[in-house]
């Protein structure tokens, strides 16, 4: 029988807290009824030092502009998804850190050749692809999380381990 | 004699706070002066791109500081001890990032804050935006180089850095300073 151990359960409780509060931060002001493009709030100013806020590269909530970019509401979206599912991954598909560190830096590439391409000429991105590969960046980072907080260990293999030593 | 054996020997984070904070604040502030100046000349692809590196170098500072900490003394330590790492290099590098702005606006060119300023109004003009919408977008933005605008920079600058730092942090951590 599989069990979850858990351990920084603090620290792992306060990434759920500070993934939720920038998600729906992130989501800007339509989230709670403003309607209008050009609504300005308290999270426009506060992403401001971490996003570009294009209005032509950012999704609408409601008619108002969301207070991030499409890639940084892709990346907040999925880290905090990521978050919330480690303890499922944890438990069914437990993976290395050496695997997840691989994937995270595959992830990080292709975001900077899809940002080249763009700048460059070579391709026109869109709204979608940059919201589909900051999620994917998003998902990476919060997954190469997984093996810290919980882990699978099986029950009877356990006892017997200890009853032997 | 015996109490020499009771030293903590654990290495102190502080050289590598400063390092990851010093080289954090001075990137962030040039491409933020970039991203200034290149709004201010109405180049809306440079400074697009300035604030994508400005997003990714920001969240950097993280994983520079517990690179550093765990390179340079060959230890692992807890994944919160890389947050908290992660959160001071992010307190660091924004005090370091508002001074070299206060300097530069203060002896270098004087004219930034209101050339900033205006450029911002404009910006939101051409994306059709009311008189009534400028004014609530510049309540979240006051006019630079007054107290308030320092203050909300600082302060909002502080808040945001900290969580993504404090999170890029436990991720530094992770890679750097953790058993398989």
């Amino acid at each position: 029988m599989n069990q979850l151990r858990t351990q920084h359960t603090g620290v792992y409780s306060g990434l759920v807290v500070a993934g939720l509060f920038l998600f729906f931060a992130a989501l800007g002001p339509g989230l709670y009824g403003h309607t209008g493009a050009g609504d300005f709030g308290w999270q426009h100013a506060l992403f401001d030092s971490v996003c570009h806020q294009d209005p032509d590269r950012s999704f609408y909530l409601n008619g108002t502009l969301m207070a991030v970019c499409a890639r940084c509401i892709g990346i907040y979206t999925c880290f905090m998804i990521g978050v919330l599912i480690i303890p499922v991954v944890d438990y069914f598909v437990p993976q290395s850190k050496t695997v997840m560190v691989k994937v995270l830096v595959a992830v990080v590439l292709s975001n900077f050749i899809d940002v080249a391409g763009n700048f460059f000429g070579v391709w026109t991105n869109t709204l979608n692809s940059r919201f589909l590969l900051g999620s994917l960046l998003g998902l990476s980072a919060a997954l190469i999380l997984t093996n810290t907080f919980f882990f699978n260990t099986k029950i009877g293999v356990t006892k017997w381990t200890m009853n032997t030593w | 004699m015996d109490n020499e054996y009771m030293v903590d020997e654990t290495p102190s984070y502080w050289p590598s706070v400063l390092v990851a904070g010093i080289i954090t604040g001075i990137i962030f502030s040039v491409v933020g002066l970039i991203g200034s100046y290149t709004t201010i000349g109405g180049s809306t692809t440079m400074a697009t791109v300035s604030g994508i590196a400005a997003c990714l170098l920001g969240a950097l500072g993280g994983i520079i500081v517990n690179w550093h900490y765990a390179k340079e003394n060959d230890i692992t330590y807890t994944i919160g001890k890389g947050a908290l790492l992660g959160f001071l290099t992010a307190v660091l590098a924004i005090v370091i990032s508002t001074v070299i702005g206060q300097l530069w606006t203060l002896i270098i060119d004087p004219d930034l804050n209101q050339a900033l300023y205006n450029a911002q109004i404009d910006n939101y003009e051409a994306q059709g935006m009311t008189q009534d919408q400028i004014d609530m977008a510049l309540q979240f933005s006051p006019k630079p180089g007054t107290s308030t605008y320092l203050l909300v920079q600082v302060g909002m600058g502080l808040l945001m850095m900290g969580i993504v730092n404090a999170i890029t942090g436990l991720i530094g951590a992770k890679i750097f300073a953790s058993e398989e």
